[in-house]
């Protein structure tokens, strides 16, 4: 990576990312109760929905009747069996409040072993859908574009994406009830949990490709098509995508069908949330053909570990959650402390890297 | 000795937005135009390309778009009687060199004066009385007023695709803009920025006070937009990367990408760069200017002889040049006599800051240039100054321009300058926290002066321009006062701090202001006070036109951009209607 944009990049991930994560000080045994009403200024400002996706206005989240225990109409229950038991003295979170104010520094606390046990599908007794049917347990998705990669994604982002599908700014038809029966904290977590696997290994797309169209799509993510006024997706996203901080997500990498999916929505106006509706722009101004191209090569990319300064610094961290991947399970998990252990994490490899207490800081 | 070229009928000296606008009118007439450049050739294409351009260190810190002072440099002084000191690093302005001058790394913040502004000394006369201000404030008439520069303005808009939500339309007061605006003849030509998180958190502040808000009139393009000419803008990608960058992306207004494409193509027009004017040249007798003597990229002396001279360089570029030439009689601040160097203006600014402690998400790397949020009550003509003791007035916006590693670090008063303690201030409020600055006018005082330097000299051993320069008692009263109005605001915007960083005591050459530099060689309706005419032509050379932003007598509450494309706009239209075709004194 370039330095000036691995600067860029370590500054945006490393900068806003720890700036919403002070330092923990008691990390609470349980959940902490949910925040108290939102007020419209504190979520994240979300310029007008476009079409058929103009929901809720941006300048409310008009409170949503929780989707309660009628779980039938949301994606396939999981089929393991009843969901575990939340650790001993959990307060049961409420499966409503998902559009409570998002989350504030102050109580930004991710804890990705929550966050497993959400993937899982199970922080409460609501049995609700589980991640990890569609995305897997490490998060890698399937290369259909039905389920798109969450692994290595920014912390972040992915919660912002929760948010989006909640609130309607993202409608979609299985993502939308999954994250309205998610609570705040429990988007928190599952995103910690997701963005912990941050060096999984990227799998080369099966279907054969045509060279001039990765051609194309490579040459319209590194300069863009700036006669029809679209901006390099490097500019924002990284070289190669590889990703921009928590604003711009990492692309590279992600499902073909899915990233043409995604672009199609914006130049449609089916998907908001887009900072700036920059996305929107971008989109409106790509033809089929380079929507197809630039999804077409980001799927061969294999932009590696997510960088991160963090990574290098952890103390006694060693490797942080990354690289601590064992056979505990069936699944790839990072050694968490088993259910039922409500103390935080005692292993500082199960903190995720980006969490300045990784840095060598303060711990919990 | 100077080898001459084939004589042109115009050369431009600069090649900035001015000499774009000027050139662009007169080699469509049918003049040969020459513009002289002491900068290189740049473009959009290969230049100004991301990802190299979002570089902070080369652009911001090391100034890779802007002049050298190494090679020609002001000096600069607060008081006569001090010694004036050469300026070595720029820092309170940034003057910009190359193709294209300074538009290619401004902000594309573009405000119109109010219209009492262009005849302020009569409308302080007629307001207040003639003894509400002392005899040091030396505000004067213009000599045009907003009715004749009105199309020019909107010229300006459409040419440059700037983007807003007109606040007077016609005489009638539209929601949603400035209702403090003089009467626009025309809607913007681009719908307004998206707002920010800080323009959002300003808005519900002001709105609470019962102030009126509304979007920072924008040079970054808003959408796919075709100007007149046929240039293509391209929608602002929000990258947070306008002020002292260049656009890569073909959406913030510059020279290159809204005119020059048009004027290169035009065989009267020709591009000299790396073309460095010592003087211009003039006929003492028959009271007229010959040309101009430059220094060629090989270093060679060279005159370039020209029908008409006209001065396209930077502010105060050109009253110092003048001052090199021996034209015009030199402003002494002893006598208080004199024209050239008369009324040298700047900008008056503070700010507040207001500190959320991470309860928002402010993320100020998704900034443009222009992208803010501003109220105007307060401004020279739209507020009451009874009883206040003082002129003029400021805009207070809260923009979201940046949020770049090595210069955005707010950090709240008390937080240690250095060290840990400083570094966890950052990283705690790098995200939430949003700047509401005032940006002030700034009035004449016979104090305030250009002159030449009499000791140091540049790299090609001509003078220094030497800047005299402190905020009048006038300015600090009105910035106080403005202050505490946006403290007013920060507090009504429910922040749990609100820092205060106050007019400066005196005026340094160290921070970054702005780079609004005015004034020095003024436009009026009496030679004995002015420069040069309505016209911006000459009093004493009837051949030498001198454009730019040294016209104006005092420097306005609102970035000055648009008003010197007006006049440039304005004065290219004297010269091909009636001064090419009846060469003589227009006014």
């Amino acid at each position: 990576m370039r330095p000036a944009l691995a600067l860029l990049a370590v500054a945006l991930v490393a900068g806003p990312a720890a700036a919403q994560v002070p330092t923990p000080a008691a990390r609470p045994a349980q959940p902490a109760a949910e925040p108290s009403p939102p007020s419209a200024e504190e979520r994240p400002m979300l310029p007008p929905v476009a079409g058929a996706a103009r929901a809720a206005q941006p300048d409310s989240l008009a409170p949503m009747t929780p989707p309660g225990p009628q779980q039938a109409d949301v994606a396939p229950a999981p089929s393991q069996a009843a969901p575990p038991a939340p650790p001993d003295g959990a307060v049961a979170q409420p499966a409503s409040a998902p559009n409570a104010a998002p989350a504030t520094p102050a109580d930004f606390g991710p804890d990705p072993n929550r966050g497993r046990l959400v993937a899982l599908g199970g922080w409460t007794q609501s049995g609700r859908a589980a991640c990890t049917q569609c995305h897997g347990m490490d998060g890698l998705g399937d290369a259909s574009g039905a389920f798109p990669r969450l692994a290595g994604l920014d912390g972040w982002y992915l919660y912002k994406s929760l948010r989006d599908y909640a609130s309607g700014a993202r409608p979609n038809a299985v993502m939308t009830p999954v994250a309205r029966a998610l609570s705040d904290r429990e988007m928190q977590d599952v995103a910690a949990h997701y963005a912990g696997f941050t060096d999984l290994p990227y799998a080369p797309p099966a279907a054969a490709l045509d060279t001039a169209t990765l051609q194309k799509g490579a040459a319209i993510v590194a300069v863009g098509l700036p006669d029809q006024g679209v901006a390099a997706c490097s500019s924002c996203h990284g070289e190669n995508g590889a990703g921009g901080g928590v604003a711009y997500p990492r692309i590279a990498g992600q499902s073909a069908p899915y990233v043409e999916r995604q672009l199609r929505l914006w130049k449609t106006g089916g998907r908001d949330g887009d900072p700036m509706n920059v996305m929107e722009q971008v989109a409106k101004a790509m033809s089929d053909d380079d929507i197809a191209a630039v999804a077409a090569w980001l799927a061969t990319v294999d932009p590696g570990p997510v960088p991160t300064e963090t990574a290098a610094t952890a103390a006694p961290a060693g490797q942080g959650a990354a690289g601590s991947v064992e056979q505990g399970t069936d699944a790839k998990v990072s050694p968490a402390t088993a259910p039922g252990t409500a103390a935080p994490p005692a292993d500082p490899a199960a903190t995720p890297p980006w969490l300045p207490g990784a840095q060598g800081g303060a711990r919990p | 000795m100077a080898a001459p070229m084939k004589p042109v009928d115009v050369v431009l000296v600069g090649g900035g937005m001015t000499a774009a606008i000027l050139g662009k009118a007169l080699a469509e007439a049918g003049y040969k135009v020459v513009a002289l450049e002491r900068g290189v050739m740049r473009d959009t294409v290969p230049d100004f390309q991301s990802p190299a351009m979002h570089d902070e260190l080369k652009y911001s810190i090391r100034h890779a778009l802007m002049q050298n002072p190494a090679v020609q440099t002001v000096s600069v002084r607060n008081f006569v009687g001090q010694k004036p000191l050469p300026m070595r690093q720029l820092g309170s302005f940034l003057p910009g060199e190359g193709v294209g001058g300074a538009m290619v790394h401004w902000n594309g913040q573009t405000w119109r004066f109010q219209p009492e502004w262009f005849r302020m000394r009569s409308w302080v006369d007629e307001k207040y009385g003639r003894d509400f201000l002392g005899p040091d404030v030396t505000i004067q008439n213009w000599g045009v007023t907003w009715e004749d520069l009105e199309p020019h303005y909107t010229t300006f808009d459409k040419v440059f695709g700037i983007g807003g939500n007109a606040g007077n339309l016609r005489g009638t007061i539209q929601a949603g803009g400035n209702p403090f605006e003089g009467p626009r003849s025309e809607p913007f030509p681009n719908p307004p920025m998206k707002e920010g998180h800080s323009g959002h958190l300003f808005r519900q502040g002001a709105e609470k006070l019962g102030l009126k808000p509304f979007p920072v009139p924008s040079g970054n393009s808003t959408t796919h937009y075709r100007n007149p000419y046929g240039a293509e803008l391209k929608p602002c990608m929000y990258c947070g990367h306008c002020e002292t960058f260049a656009c890569e992306h073909f959406a913030k207004a510059s020279p290159q990408v809204a005119i020059l494409p048009f004027l290169l193509s035009n065989p009267n027009f020709e591009l000299r760069t790396r073309s460095h004017v010592l003087r211009i040249e003039w006929d003492r007798e028959r009271k007229l200017a010959t040309g101009v003597t430059y220094v060629d990229a090989r270093g060679a002396e060279v005159f370039q002889p020209a029908g008409v001279v006209a001065l396209t360089a930077f502010a105060h570029h050109n009253p110092i040049l003048l001052l090199q030439s021996g034209i015009g009689t030199p402003y002494d601040p002893a006598t208080r006599q004199g024209v050239v160097g008369r009324n040298y203006t700047y900008q008056t600014m503070s700010s507040v800051d207001v500190f959320y402690a991470g309860r928002k998400r402010i993320n100020p790397f998704m900034g443009a240039g222009a992208l803010g949020t501003a109220i105007d009550e307060y401004n020279n003509g739209s507020m009451d100054h009874s009883g206040l003791g003082f002129v003029g007035g400021a805009y207070l916006a809260a923009n979201q321009t940046n949020g770049r590693p090595i210069q955005h670090h707010p950090t709240p008063s008390g937080t240690p300058r250095w060290g840990a303690g400083w570094k966890k201030a950052v990283r705690d409020h790098y995200n939430s926290t949003v700047n509401v600055s005032v940006h002030g006018s700034s009035t004449p005082h016979p104090g305030n002066y250009i002159g030449l330097d009499r000791g140091y000299t540049d790299a090609y051993g001509q003078p220094l321009g030497m800047i005299t320069f402190d905020f009048p008692h006038n300015d600090r009263l009105m910035s106080n006062w403005l202050t505490e109005r946006a403290r007013e605001i920060g507090e009504a915007m429910g922040g749990d701090d609100v820092s205060v960083s106050w007019l400066a005591e005196h005026y340094s050459v160290g921070p970054y202001q702005t780079t609004h530099n005015a004034g020095g060689a003024i436009m009026g309706e009496d030679p004995g006070t002015s420069v040069v005419n309505r016209y911006l032509q000459s009093w004493d050379l009837h051949n030498l036109f001198v454009v730019g932003a040294s016209a104006f007598p005092q420097n306005a509450g609102y970035n000055p951009t648009a008003t010197v494309g007006a006049l440039a706009f304005w004065t290219a239209a004297a010269m091909v209607d009636r001064y090419m075709k009846s060469p003589g004194p227009l006014a």
